[in-house]
């Protein structure tokens, strides 16, 4: 049955349409037993609907709605006061959020700092014994080498040495740093790999000792970036000058 | 004819204006004069919507508190019994949400009690037995409804209240009232079908 009949057979039942549309209504679905059944359900509908409208007494007096509303009621409503500044909260924690959120990005986005090492062509080292790198004791004698420095004496720290007095005494617990190479010079990062049983410092450690002690260095400074070139796919790197009169690390 | 019923209808309202207009300035009386002038009203819808006359009066109650409260609120341009109707239709929205939780047995023997207890012809018995199957059916029927379903067939084929009036209460156009009667009717058709069946 369509929808427009059916609201139509509703309407009839209710007593909603017109003396002329429900007897219309009536002529057109006598023929038509699902209508009519449609028909008869929404009578038996009405009338069920009607003899619902029956409900008990309320056991309801004005003394109970006195003593809720004296509950409840008299509380004071929530009132906004008129100086209320409520509204600044919005706009001031839009600006928190977004003083946080730049803050946050500009942590996540920070470039790293270059990183300032020793050219090839670093002088030397400059160790005295005033400023002495500190080796662990489980590091074992080894020669460290410079790209250009000269031979320099790096003291070692362990319980029973001695402290050369003189630098061109060498202990045998004593870095020694020596000419490079060109074959075997590193250019990343600046210092000989592995020759015989020498032992090479790696950068870091190179680079912990260059800041740990304070060292005079006569080469050029060279700033290693972090971003990779494309073609070599090695860091980039630019010298920025001499460092004759630069105190590394200082 | 039409007339005394607006003009009658108009000093209906112009004194249910007065009275709230007294109960703003602090005049509880005036406030409880529309509580018994309306209550009866309120009680009848708030019934039909929640089935049990312990939380129809609740609902009735919770009712004239929010009104109390809410006076300021109130526009004189909508009758008093509109507006009334319209917070007894919400409270009773929010409380087939809590009440959803009874278990549906609860229900029955609540609603199979009440009706025993209210209705019932002694001399018929076995017409009397019919009917109530009826009317359990059919009030099972109408709680099953979604609640914008069951308040407007409450409102125009429980409480017959016109369409204009229904409109004011539920916030829509006469039009919108009559699409959601016929809608509410045919759910409701389509749900008392399979339980009035049996007999047919």
């Amino acid at each position: 049955m369509k929808g427009k009949i059916e609201d139509k057979l509703a309407k009839l039942a209710f007593g909603e349409l017109s003396p002329e549309e429900a007897a219309k209504l009536e002529r057109e679905v006598q023929n038509d037993p699902e209508a009519l059944r449609a028909l008869s359900l929404y009578k038996d509908m009405r009338a069920g609907l009607k003899s619902l409208s029956d409900v008990p007494e309320d056991q309801f007096s004005k003394e109970r709605l006195r003593d809720a509303i004296l509950t409840q009621g008299l509380k004071p409503l929530p009132t906004r006061p008129i100086s209320s500044r409520s509204w600044l909260w919005m706009p001031a924690t839009a600006c928190a959020m977004g003083f946080v959120l730049m803050f946050t990005l500009n942590l996540t986005h920070k470039k790293p700092l270059p990183q300032v090492v020793m050219g090839p062509e670093v002088a030397s080292l400059g160790l005295s014994n005033s400023h002495p790198i500190e080796i662990p004791k489980n590091f074992s004698t080894g020669t460290l080498i410079g790209p250009t420095a000269p031979p320099t004496t790096v003291a070692t720290t362990t319980g029973d040495a001695k402290q050369p007095d003189d630098m061109d005494e060498v202990d045998p617990r004593v870095l020694t740093s020596m000419e490079p190479t060109d074959a075997a010079y590193d250019p990343d990062l600046g210092v000989q790999p592995p020759k015989g049983n020498t032992l090479t410092a790696s950068r870091t450690s190179l680079l912990s000792s260059a800041r740990t002690a304070s060292l005079k260095t006569s080469g050029s400074i060279v700033l290693i970036d972090q971003d990779k070139d494309e073609q070599t796919g090695a860091c980039k790197a630019t010298e920025v000058g001499s460092s004759s009169n630069v105190l590394v690390g200082g | 004819m039409g007339y005394d019923a607006s003009l009658s209808g108009r000093m209906e309202m112009d004194t249910d204006v007065a009275l709230v207009r007294k109960a703003r300035d602090g005049d509880f009386r005036a406030f409880e004069q529309l509580f018994d002038r309306h209550r009866s009203l309120v009680y009848r819808f708030a019934y039909q919507m929640t089935s049990r006359r312990d939380d129809a009066e609740d609902v009735v109650q919770e009712a004239f508190v929010r009104a109390y409260q809410n006076l300021h609120r109130y526009r004189d341009e909508a009758k008093f019994t509109t507006w009334l109707l319209r917070i007894v239709t919400n409270l009773c929205t929010d409380q087939a949400r809590m009440s959803q939780r009874r278990s549906a047995l609860e229900q029955q023997e609540a609603a199979g009690a009440l009706d025993w207890m209210t209705n019932g012809d002694i001399e018929d018995p076995v017409n009397n037995l019919e009917a109530d199957r009826r009317k359990i059916a059919l009030r099972k029927a109408l709680n099953a409804l979604p609640m914008h379903h069951k308040s407007v067939i409450i409102l125009r084929d429980i409480e017959e209240r016109e369409y204009p009036d229904m409109a004011a209460i539920l916030g829509c156009t006469d039009g919108g009232a009559k699409l959601r009667v016929l809608r509410a009717r045919r759910a409701l058709k389509e749900r008392i079908a399979p339980l009035l069946g049996e007999d047919r």
